[in-house]
């Protein structure tokens, strides 16, 4: 099997939430804002409490099989050829999904910072950089996240907190936006916005045991879910009045360049820039990694590196497929959010119920 | 094919991942019962196949026909060979090398007592060996063995030792008299601190040794004997203490060193190359000091030293990045003085990675970030030049580096002079002929005055190389290419392992907390030894004064 290397509960977590993270620097507060108007906020709670809900599934699934990835599960659980199907679909997912992502960000760097830039030029280089991280290997992924996600979170919060005089505490109002049914209805669909924990089932084997990965799945959900997009989705809430914000490409980006306190100590977009494109490489790296894997666990390829190299064409073109940034923002990637579920926590749920119908694993059903 | 071609070809080639690279895990204990070392203890492991099977002959006129012909005699001048009778009634030779010896422990104490009939009265073929009465009775000389096979005869002799060849005897006896001119204990010249010992180590191995000795006066501190190179054969040492090292990291840093298959060695920094994880990546992956103070306290850690002779640095593994962005002078130190050292460096350590590179890329790309009167400031600097900024800091880089190299070259104090009066004229000259901007001399010299911050000699080498891929980064993508720059650095970074230890441990793996890192802890709270290295004797004590409470806090 394809050897990962080791890495613990820290690094997990590091990386998971950078993965996830970046999705709130893009155009998706943009299209929350639009749908759930005031009540943003404290929806990305609902949905992460979903999210919640969803990775338990999957936990249970690991610990039904344990010592065996997402792959080898749904091979035992469907049989080969529905099993294979199944990761086909996941490898696929995940592939686009890396793609998209580097698209929708590459798109919000032409807007802001290199408007001159082709977007071509910014996603070959992407690409590059991308297949060298995937080549060097998942361990270091792992790590290289570990030491910005400091770096990630301080600058975060030091962008929230210098934000401080601009919040309007009454733009959150009306405080149940278009309605509190509509927004749990839309927020539970919109769980996949916490799908990426599934990685943690995909490599399942680089963590150190059912426990670690318990705690690591509910830790990325609460830390990224409960917590950083409640508190996000609350400043650009309060720092723009909801019918401006649906319409911003990327809130955080223009909250940093209204950071005012003087002269010298205005616009932080450097900060704020570096912080963004790393956590966005992270985040892509890690999505192309994991279609990478999945694949060769489906081959039973043991080098990843010649699949890499393949796979990394796909995924450029993927990424140029969307003809422009509105196209990408309100039609893939929103659709990527809606039916996201289906593939994130749908998949791992009816693999569960089959392989508790035909008695496969360890027998001892959590569900 | 070149190494760089091979490796990317590499990437293309499918192939099974080899099972040969070597982590530092935590041993059983059994393994370190099972370890077998000592002082001059050289294990099996650690003896090459002898080029020379032949063993010593019980024929003097063979054995000096033999030695003759080996050392190329008459033709080499400084290998002296003596023929005598010990105790008028033995045919005897000595073999030496003429400035590598005490020529009065061979006059008086070898030549005289041999020759003395004397001390031969007791002497009798049938009731003793002849080597052994010698050394019993005869020669007052503490260091004397026997040694059998010819090979380490000769790599002894070529060491400084006198050999004694006897007649009817198949070994010969080997004096340790080595004495040769050194250099006295001076203070270390790349690791100056202002609190803490002024010694450094020189080029005699024994010397580097017996400094270590006076540091760690400690019976578990192992000096293990291993010869590297297939010509010159260079004595060298590893030194550890056995109680806290893991003994699978002496293992393999021996495995290592008799796999080196090299005709020549020039001293630690070769040997530090062919030993090291990985010879093609741009960072140092192990350290070298040249204090004994400093060595002793990553053997304290449970590292490894290697002393070569002919070098004064010790060769220390495994490392993190923390420990070669750290000095000893952190550690003499209060906490907070050290602490601010730390923050004083990284600060350096930025400035010398990422100035220039974001200098290029604010004033090409995103010059709506830069306060507007300084934008202005930087607009009337720019206005004369006539090079893009990419050319001009390139320019002025090259310039300081020149500076740099010249001034290292130049001997003495003029080198000095050369690098301050060179800095001087070139950059004011520059600027006034419009070739570079003033605010770009005041940009290269912080990050020059940074790089001057970074205490380890290679890493400073490390991060010049990697500040030109910055700068061009910057010049091509703005922030945005730097950014790209950092993530892909620090991914090789972290992709690395000095001895199978991870390279930012504790940080990427989590380890527990250590005192190597940014923030230096106080010594109460420094109780255990650094994580990463898997030491078998984690504790170092409580480390609390007894006349305080927890952690050192004073009892009302």
């Amino acid at each position: 099997m394809v050897r990962e290397g080791k890495f613990g509960v820290h690094e997990a977590v590091a990386l998971l939430v950078t993965t996830s993270i970046v999705k709130i620097f893009y155009s998706n507060p943009a299209v929350v804002i639009s749908k759930f108007g005031t009540a943003s906020w404290y929806m990305s709670i609902v949905t992460a409490t979903t999210a919640l809900v969803g990775f338990t599934f999957i936990y249970f699934l690991l610990k039904r099989f344990p010592s065996k990835n997402i792959v080898e599960i749904y091979e035992i659980s469907f049989g080969r050829f529905l099993g294979f199907i199944f990761s086909g679909v996941l490898c696929l997912f995940f592939l686009f999904n890396a793609g998209l992502s580097t698209r929708e960000f590459t798109e919000a760097l032409i807007i802001y910072v290199l408007p001159l830039t082709p977007p071509y030029f910014i996603v070959g280089f992407l690409s590059v950089i991308t297949a060298i991280a995937c080549i060097i290997g998942l361990e270091s992924i792992a790590r290289v996240s570990k030491i910005f996600f400091y770096i990630l979170i301080s600058g975060l919060v030091l962008v929230l907190l210098l934000s401080w005089k601009n919040y309007n505490f009454r733009y959150l109002t009306p405080i149940f936006g278009y309605g509190i049914d509509n927004m749990i209805v839309t927020a539970i669909v919109r769980s996949s916005a916490y799908g990426e924990v599934i990685i943690v089932a995909v490599v399942a084997k680089s963590l150190q045991g059912i426990e670690h990965i318990k705690r690591v799945g509910y830790l990325t959900i609460i830390i990224w879910g409960e917590v950083f997009a409640t508190f996000i989705l609350m400043a650009y809430t309060v720092t723009f009045p909801y019918t401006v914000a649906s319409g911003i490409m990327s809130p955080m980006y223009t909250m940093t360049t209204l950071i005012d306190y003087g002269t010298f100590l205005q616009r932080m977009d450097p900060l704020f820039l570096f912080i963004w494109n790393i956590s966005a490489v992270i985040s892509v790296t890690m999505l192309f990694y994991t279609s990478v894997s999945i694949y060769c666990k489906m081959f039973r390829i043991q080098d990843m590196r010649p699949i890499v190299l393949s796979l990394i064409f796909i995924f450029f073109t993927i990424a140029l497929i969307p003809k422009d940034s509105i196209t990408v923002a309100t039609g893939y990637v929103q659709k990527i959010r809606e039916y996201g579920w289906i593939i994130f926590f749908g998949c791992p749920l009816l693999a569960l119920i089959v392989s508790v119908f035909r008695r496969k694993g360890t027998g001892k059903a959590h569900a | 094919m070149p190494p760089l071609f091979g490796e990317v070809l590499n990437l293309l080639k499918y192939k099974k991942p080899d099972d040969k690279s070597f982590e530092l895990l935590e041993q059983e204990n059994e393994h370190t019962e099972k370890y077998k070392g000592g002082k001059g203890n050289k294990s099996s492991s650690s003896r090459k196949p002898s080029a020379i099977e032949a063993s010593v002959d019980k024929s003097i006129d063979i054995n000096l026909e033999r030695v003759k012909k080996e050392f190329y005699l008459p033709t080499n001048s400084d290998v002296k060979i003596r023929r005598f009778k010990a105790g008028r009634m033995l045919n005897a030779f000595i073999v030496f090398i003429d400035g590598m010896v005490d020529n009065d422990i061979i006059n008086n104490l070898i030549m005289r007592q041999l020759m003395m009939p004397g001390l031969f009265n007791d002497f009798n073929f049938n009731e003793y060996d002849p080597g052994d009465f010698i050394i019993d009775n005869v020669l007052s000389i503490n260091n004397v063995n026997k040694e059998y096979d010819y090979n380490s005869v000769f790599e002894q002799v070529t060491n400084g030792k006198t050999a004694i060849f006897l007649d009817k005897c198949a070994y010969c006896l080997l004096v340790g008299n080595r004495s040769f001119t050194k250099r006295n204990v001076d203070k270390p010249v790349t690791e100056n601190v202002v609190r803490g010992a002024q010694e450094g180590f020189i080029e005699n191995l024994e010397s580097n040794v017996s400094q270590i000795r006076r540091i760690i006066r400690n019976k578990n501190l192992v000096t293990e004997q291993i010869t590297i190179g297939q010509t010159n054969k260079v004595s060298s040492t590893i030194l550890y203490i056995k109680e806290v090292v893991n003994p699978a990291l002496i293992e393999e840093i021996k495995r290592r060193i008799n796999n080196i298959e090299i005709d020549h060695i020039a001293g630690n920094g070769i040997l530090e190359q062919l030993i090291e994880d990985r010879p093609m990546n741009i960072f140092p992956q192990t350290m070298m000091t040249e204090r004994p103070d400093r060595t002793a306290a990553f053997l304290m850690d449970g590292r490894a030293a290697v002393l070569s002779e002919g070098t004064p640095f010790a060769l220390i593994v495994p490392i993190t990045f923390w420990n070669l962005m750290n000095t000893s002078e952190d550690t003499f130190l209060k906490w907070q003085y050290g602490t601010f050292l730390r923050l004083i460096r990284l600060l350096g350590m930025i400035f010398a990675v990422l100035l220039p590179g974001s200098y290029v890329a604010l004033t090409l790309y995103h010059q709506e970030m830069i306060p507007p009167e300084l934008l202005a400031a930087i607009a009337s600097s720019r206005e004369k030049v006539p090079f893009p900024v990419l050319i001009e800091v390139l320019l002025l880089e090259g310039a300081f580096e020149l500076i740099r190299e010249g001034g290292i070259r130049v001997p003495g104090v003029i080198g000095n002079t050369l690098g301050i009066v060179g800095a001087l004229i070139l950059g004011q000259a520059a600027v006034q002929a419009g070739i570079v901007s003033p605010i770009l001399v005041i940009i290269v010299a912080l990050t020059g005055l940074g790089n001057f911050t970074i205490p380890n000699y290679s890493m400073t080498f490390a991060i010049r190389i990697v500040r030109i891929l910055f700068i061009t980064l910057g010049a091509i993508l703005g922030f945005f290419g730097i950014s790209m720059g950092l993530f892909i650095v620090a991914i090789i970074a972290t992709s690395l392992k000095s001895f199978g230890m991870p390279y930012f441990t504790p940080v990427a793996p989590k380890g527990k907390r250590e005192p190597g890192l940014i923030i230096r802890s106080p010594l109460t709270h420094q109780e255990e030894r650094p994580d990463g290295l898997q030491a078998p004797g984690k504790k170092t004590g409580s480390n609390t004064h007894k006349w305080t409470g927890k952690n050192g806090r004073i009892v009302d």
